[in-house]
């Protein structure tokens, strides 16, 4: 009732932009930081494979790679515009998640209570 | 990996800015300090951003003096000067001390808007639910 594939792809999803958000967070803090690379967080296409094979959604885990934008003279790469928009982006993303899951669940107890 | 992350780790970028700002006012406020030949300038501190050990956010790394020889300057009249008329002033430059002071505010406003858009979303999270 809990692990069909909607709810499953959903709770990963808000796994992944969790993860996205906290990888946005220390790109930030690090903007200053010499030789820091920038990481960004890559999940979508992995469960969006997973979906379309009918493989469990449960299985797709975030993947962490480094960003491949030039450096800056300090060696840092990270670049606060896309880091701020991908940031705004990764919100609004995640609250939709959320209401989504909300959805389901309220459906569900809906289902449980009688209406 | 604490329950709201991402506030924690803008919370250190915050911090890391924070303590360049001091650094770099306070470079600023000894610009002109005057001191003997015999002793050393004023060194300016400049703050080394680095990651934090655990992974999470950033930290000051360490701090980078600046020159303790300083400028020679004559100024015969000035109560310090030597018997040449020479005293110490601090080789700090005000341009890129203040280039340093908008870049550290710029990076201290950006991870304060961190903190900001991360709570909306764990705002959400809460409410989920309800």
């Amino acid at each position: 009732m809990f692990n069909d594939v909607s709810s499953s792809a959903l709770r990963v999803a808000v796994a992944g932009l969790s993860a996205r958000q906290t990888a946005i967070a220390q790109n930030i803090a690090n903007i200053e930081t010499p030789g820091y690379q920038a990481r960004k967080v890559k999940f979508e296409e992995a469960l969006s494979t997973a979906v379309d094979h009918g493989a469990s959604p449960s299985s797709v885990t975030p993947s962490v790679q480094n960003s491949l934008e030039p450096s800056r003279l300090n060696g840092s790469n990270v670049n606060l515009d896309e880091e701020t928009l991908s940031h705004v982006d990764t919100t609004m993303r995640y609250q939709l998640t959320l209401r989504a899951l909300d959805s389901k669940y309220s459906m569900l107890r809906t289902a449980i209570t009688g209406g | 990996m604490s329950t709201f992350n991402a506030i924690g780790v803008a919370a250190s970028g915050v911090t890391v800015y924070r303590k360049w700002l001091d650094a770099v006012s306070d470079n600023i406020a000894n610009i002109d300090n005057v001191t003997r030949t015999s002793d050393k300038a004023f060194q300016a501190r400049y703050v080394i951003a680095q990651e934090a050990q655990d992974g999470n956010g950033a930290q000051v790394g360490g701090v980078a003096l600046g020159s303790a020889e300083g400028v020679l300057v004559h100024e015969p009249d000035n109560p310090l000067a030597d018997t040449q008329g020479y005293v110490r002033r601090p080789d700090i430059d005000l341009g890129s001390q203040m280039a340093q002071l908008m870049m550290a505010q710029r990076a201290y406003q950006a991870n304060l808007s961190v903190v900001d858009r991360a709570k909306d979303s764990y705002t959400a999270a809460i409410n989920l639910g309800k």
